[in-house]
């Protein structure tokens, strides 16, 4: 194991320092959080926070909030866990609740319905984005897009339900790891 | 029911919550996606912005709490078990499994999410357009996200939208 350059100081200092990536995490949070906690307070390296970040996503629900459970819990147990999550979520339900609700009140007005769907698209296009930077640093790219492929197929041109085709391409995903040296 | 991290679960919401259930209309879902990228903090506050929709305040309440406790506690108990198995040699072979699962999962969600503008040419061409402005001009996503508002606010003001 590689060392491990900076810890955090207190489960106080992991809710501040997740509350404040999170404030500071506009359309998603893992850009922010992969620049603060490596670059900035190099509590963990890159490499490790991108194989933390894939087990993560794979377990079920969030994954930033996952990551955030697992980081503190590597810190200062449950305790840290706890205090990572509560700097994640809580401090940012406030105004996009407030969104929400001017959302709702506004839904009637076309302009607004406009700024909207053009808003999904952009994020649309931000997922994409994020999918080609995952994309470019794989090891093995060839049956990494080949699996990728068949997720896509499954999932976005079948429509199957997901928890399947997890386990299907999960399990062929799995194989071919195994069977590297 | 939520394997598999957040924004990848979009699709899996939009085939559940708006074509088997009818919970809430595409363009209902495409504006809480919206509203949870305009907004900080984590994707996962997309299911507060759904929740609010079908039930209000509680509903918000509910829905986050559901997608949020169950699943963090199990992330924490792999936490546990992995480790102690920080260093078994099948672990990063687990983990290299995962990644371009991941990967396909994402792509799947931008394609989802660009899909409900598929009969709106002028709206689907921003997806590439804000690719492009993420990944080679490296442009915040806030950014990208306000200024495809006005752009779409503006469309719609010319009666270009249908």
């Amino acid at each position: 194991m590689a060392h491990r350059p900076n810890t955090p100081q207190s489960p106080v200092q992991l809710f501040r320092v997740f509350a404040g990536l999170s404030l500071a995490g506009f359309g998603g949070v893992l850009p922010i959080a992969e620049d603060r906690l490596v670059r900035r307070e190099r509590w963990i390296e890159e490499h490790d926070f991108y194989q933390t970040l894939s087990l993560a996503q794979i377990l079920p629900g969030p994954n930033i909030c996952n990551m955030a459970v697992m980081l503190g819990d590597r810190f200062f147990g449950l305790r840290g866990a706890l205090a990572a999550l509560a700097g994640l979520i809580l401090p940012p339900l406030l105004p996009v609740l407030a969104l929400a609700f001017f959302y709702t009140a506004w839904s009637d007005s076309p302009l607004v319905s406009g700024a909207l769907r053009a808003m999904a698209m952009a994020a649309a296009g931000l997922m994409l984005a994020m999918a080609l930077r995952l994309g470019s640093g794989l090891s093995h790219p060839r049956s990494d897009y080949a699996i990728a492929a068949l997720v896509v197929v499954a999932i976005a041109v079948l429509r199957l339900p997901l928890a399947y085709t997890l386990l299907g391409v999960g399990a062929l995903s799995l194989a071919i790891a195994l069977r590297r040296s | 029911m939520s394997l598999g991290g957040f924004l990848v679960v979009i699709p899996e919401m939009q085939r559940y919550l708006v074509i088997e259930r009818s919970l809430l209309s595409p363009a209902q879902l495409a504006a809480s996606i919206a509203i949870g990228q305009a907004a900080p903090g984590p994707n996962v506050q997309l299911v507060a912005v759904i929740g609010w929709q079908i039930a209000g305040a509680m509903g918000a309440a509910v829905c986050m709490l559901a997608a949020v406790l169950p699943s963090v506690a199990i992330a924490w108990g792999t936490r546990r078990l992995g480790a102690r198995f920080t260093h078994d040699p099948a672990m990063p072979k687990l983990r290299a499994a995962l990644l371009p699962i991941s990967l396909g999962l994402m792509v799947s969600a931008g394609s989802v999410v660009a899909s409900t503008e598929a009969h709106q040419p002028l709206l689907l061409a921003l997806v590439p357009l804000a690719l492009w402005l993420s990944w080679r001009l490296r442009l915040s996503p806030i950014l990208i996200v306000v200024g495809a508002g006005f752009v779409g606010f503006a469309f719609a003001a010319m009666g270009w939208l249908v």
